[in-house]
């Protein structure tokens, strides 16, 4: 797709939004669909030939097939700016009267759950909420989702809207714990019944690159051929956090450690920027690290 | 990349730790500066302001510790990117800019080192992330008076005419020659030296323009300067050098970059 | 403060909700205050001025006595000192007279550039030295302390000044083996070396164009004693008695300063307007987005051949110096027609300076 592949400078005209913004008008039945503007566009009402703005350089990203049509600007900076919706992997700082305080990343200032978007059973109110609220240990690893980024606001608010969220604990009674990129689907229900050895074996959280994440992340790219060629070697259980967090478990703890370094060296070596997008690097990292 | 003699050498991310750097080296000075963007930060509490962002740059010099030609190249750059970054993005926090002058000429003349800095500094406000309205290029242009001794200078570093990767040696009515991004021993001939800085639309950004012939002062001095429909002409050829060609260096350097 | 709370009122169409006093309005809402006062017709800014008009100044030349030479200049509420003092700077046999005598600092020497770097400005490869001081209380906005941002700026611009004007003839500086019949290079056996002291008392605004227009007043006006080189005692000697004049170009340049004030456009999209403000005072400096300053000089025949006062009449004008920093809504035009009023600015600077060298001393 061209589309992709030309950059975007901050200030750059974007033509291919203007059939999104003012749709043909002759047929009155059809409704204009809002257009929601993702990470990396603006309104600016001052610019007269396009309302939108982009004010980061990458590639525009346009979701039209959905019910609201999304336009971003995909770039990959090196630290993580939260965005609403983002997956992400936090660690619990604390536990105040009124919500979790959690870790996003080292860099920004702590994040907040409220204990009422922590729903788990479906108490809505707050004062259940509050009295069903978990209990969590500090230093417990949370899958949420980014719920309210405001500038003016000091934190940043998650939610763990569904049983999906919530507390990563390994699930090894699926014996077939392999991933995809779908991992969230399969992983992270709070409560799962902690199979025999579990002691033995400590899970991994990885850190890894912004371009990585997204690499995991994305449904159509190359992070599914390293993916896959991992899994072939060794079953393993993911959560992909988009703060450049990954929780990685399997059935030894040194297949943790295999699996770990796949990922790890994949992304010291930067492969995606190969010309095939890393898929002979990958697997020649995996036959490395894994054995033949 | 195409690489023309005056394409300049940009590497960028040099700096691991930090959120956006860059490395840039002018093709015919050899100005080298790296720059280091860091942000948005906490900010402390003198500088915070409500609505905006606090743009801070540091300029460290090549040699010797900053003084007051540092504090004014700052103060320059600082003005600029106001006008370019999106501070109300992102309201109390601090966008944190350092510029370490590497290689330099002359690491005291403000028109060498001008160009340099504010180039390297919007190239790694772009890898960092910082919000921006647009992006701009600097240009240094010197205007000479005879170009009959520097040809041959020029001869031997670049081509003549404008066509291809050749260097811009436009004769203007008055047979003046101007050089972009001259070094210092084109500089110290020049009549008048001029940093225009214009936006990816065309908009004057910056303009340090200054009369620059030597001589001995007082009344041999009168009558220098130029006239004001000699700057327009200069300014339109600025406009398009920073416009088209500045623009496409900026899009050729970051699309070695690939994101997803 | 020459405020008019008769415009504020009849800047509204509308009768606002909420009443503050015309002060009050002024201090929670500088921008709103200054836009309601430039939308008017014809625009008038809140100090009672057009945009295009500069403030009254006065010029007082060689009111200190221990200086060479001084001039107190005040335009509006800025008043800035300026003191000239002459010291002699011998030069050793060994000594490049050539290394002071450079108005640009020559690239090529490592020693000069580390010498120019000078904590204070002071160097030994100019012969002129200015230096900025922002007193104690002469703005709320500079405390107490080590010179800012600001005063290291002014102090850089002004040395640039003098560089790129070449304003002093460097042979008026030079101090001369009259009896020897050396080549001329040989025989210069010392300098004068200018140290330009420049007191910023009252600040608001637009201290470029005080400062600068005080340190040419100063140097046209200063007067120092003749020196001379004793063969005999082998050092200069200095005759109180007898004084010389510091040479200066016969055209001299000025600078004149523009702030830009951005306006919200009443048809609401579309470019935003802005108004240019000649010789912004602090509160407009500090709404003020973009900032140009032009240095130029004005052919004084024409000055003085046709009439002064009208500003419409173009005047000839060569520019020695553009400098615009931030925003980017001045255009090439807006430089264009800058310029011209800059021509009649100078000129005006021009006739003062004349009137006060006319007046008896």
């Amino acid at each position: 797709m061209s589309l992709e592949d030309t950059i975007i400078l901050p200030g750059d005209p974007l033509p291919q939004l203007t059939p999104l913004i003012s749709p043909p008008q002759e047929d009155p039945a059809i409704k204009p669909r809002a257009l929601r503007l993702g990470a990396g566009l603006t309104l600016s009402p001052s610019t007269s030939s396009t309302p939108i703005l982009p004010y980061r350089y990458g590639t525009l990203s346009l979701t039209t097939h959905t019910k609201r049509p999304t336009a971003s600007i995909l770039s990959t900076p090196r630290h993580y700016h939260p965005t609403p919706n983002d997956p992400v992997l936090v660690t619990l700082l604390r536990t105040t009267a009124e919500q979790f305080i959690v870790q996003l990343t080292p860099y920004t200032q702590p994040a907040i759950i409220p204990f009422e978007n922590y729903i788990i059973n479906n108490a809505g109110t707050t004062a259940s909420a509050r009295k069903s609220r978990p209990n969590l240990p500090i230093g417990a690893t949370i899958y949420a989702r980014v719920s309210v980024v405001h500038k003016h606001l000091e934190s940043i608010e998650l939610t763990v809207p569904d049983p999906t969220y919530g507390e990563v604990i390994s699930q090894k009674n699926t014996s077939t714990a392999q991933k995809t990129s779908k991992s969230k689907d399969q992983s992270g229900t709070i409560g799962a019944a902690s199979v025999a050895n579990r002691a033995e074996v400590t899970p991994y959280i990885l850190s890894i690159s912004q371009v990585m994440t997204r690499l995991l992340l994305a449904e159509e790219t190359h992070g599914k051929h390293l993916l896959s060629a991992v899994a072939a070697k060794v079953p393993f259980e993911m959560v992909v956090g988009r703060n450049g967090r990954v929780w990685i478990d399997a059935a030894t703890q040194k297949e943790v450690i295999k699996v770990v370094r796949c990922f790890k060296e994949f992304d010291e070596a930067e492969a995606w920027n190969e010309e095939d997008g890393g898929v002979i690097k990958g697997r020649e990292i995996v036959g490395r690290v894994c054995g033949r | 990349m195409t690489s023309s003699p005056l394409t300049p050498e940009i590497s960028l991310n040099p700096l691991p730790q930090s959120d956006g750097s860059c490395q840039y080296t002018c093709p015919t000075s050899r100005t080298t500066i790296l720059t280091s963007v860091n942000g948005p930060l906490e900010v402390r509490p003198k500088d915070e302001l409500p609505n905006h962002a606090t743009i801070e740059v540091v300029v460290k010099p090549g040699i010797g510790v900053a003084g007051v030609r540092e504090t004014r190249l700052s103060s320059i750059i600082h003005s600029t990117l106001q006008s370019l970054i999106l501070t109300n993005h992102h309201p109390r926090t601090l966008i944190q800019i350092v510029a370490q002058i590497v290689q330099a000429e002359d690491h005291t003349s403000l028109p060498l080192l001008l160009t340099p800095l504010i180039n390297c500094t919007i190239l790694s406000l772009l890898i960092a992330g910082i919000p921006m309205r647009t992006v701009g290029w600097s240009v240094h242009l010197a205007v000479l008076q005879d170009g009959k001794g520097v040809k041959s200078v020029e001869g031997q570093t670049f081509g003549l005419g404008g066509s291809g990767g050749g260097d811009e040696m436009e004769t203007e009515e008055s047979e003046q020659l101007v050089v972009r991004n001259p070094g210092s021993d084109i500089l110290s001939r020049a009549k008048s030296s001029h940093t225009l800085t214009f936006s990816k639309e065309g908009e004057i950004l910056l303009i340090e323009s200054l009369e620059y012939s030597q001589g001995s002062g007082g009344e041999s001095a009168d009558g220098q300067g130029w006239d004001i429909s000699d700057f327009v002409k200069l300014a339109e050829e600025g406009k398009r050098i920073c416009c088209e060609e500045g623009v496409e260096v900026i899009r050729a350097a970051l699309a070695e970059r690939k994101a997803f | 403060m020459s405020t008019l709370p008769s415009q504020v009122s009849s800047g509204n169409s509308q009768p606002p909700p909420l009443t503050f006093s015309t002060s009050l309005f002024r201090q929670i809402s500088p921008a709103l205050y200054l836009q309601r006062h430039l939308l008017h017709s014809p625009p008038t800014r809140p100090n009672g001025r057009s945009p295009f008009q500069c403030r009254d100044f006065t010029l007082t030349t060689n009111s200190l006595s221990h200086a060479h030479g001084s001039a107190v200049v005040r335009a509006g509420d800025t008043a800035v000192v300026c003191g000239i003092r002459g010291e002699i700077l011998t030069v050793a046999p060994g000594d490049d007279p050539s290394r002071f005598e450079s108005y640009h600092s020559s690239p090529t020497s490592a020693t000069h550039a580390c010498g120019s770097r000078g904590a204070g400005g002071a160097s030994w490869g100019g012969l002129i030295v200015p230096n900025v001081e922002l007193s104690t209380g002469c703005s709320k906005k500079y405390p107490l302390g080590p010179p800012g941002g600001l005063a290291q700026t002014l102090s850089d611009q002004l040395h640039e000044l003098i560089n790129v004007t070449k304003l002093v003839s460097l042979d008026s500086l030079r101090i001369y083996d009259k009896g020897s019949d050396l080549d001329s290079t040989m025989k210069i056996k010392g300098y004068w070396s200018l140290y330009v002291d420049v007191l910023c008392i009252s600040l608001d605004g637009n201290i470029l164009d005080a400062a600068w227009y005080a340190i040419v007043a100063a140097l046209k006006s200063s007067r120092l004693p003749l020196a001379c080189w004793n063969q005999t005692e082998e050092r200069i000697f200095c005759d109180a008695s007898l004084n010389h004049p510091i040479s200066l170009r016969q055209s001299l340049p000025f600078t004149t300063t523009f702030a830009l004030i951005p306006l919200p456009n009443p048809e609401g999209c579309g470019d935003e307007a802005a108004v240019l403000l000649n010789d912004p005072d602090s509160y407009e400096e500090d709404e003020a987005c973009e900032i140009l300053t032009i240095l130029s000089t004005t052919d004084l025949s024409t000055v003085q051949g046709h009439a002064p006062q009208s500003p419409s009449g173009r005047l000839r004008t060569r520019v020695e110096k553009i400098e615009k920093k931030g925003g980017w809504k001045i255009g090439i035009s807006h430089i264009e027609s800058c310029s011209h009023l800059a021509a009649s600015k100078a000129a005006q600077y021009i006739q003062s300076l004349t009137k006060e060298q006319l007046a008896p001393m």
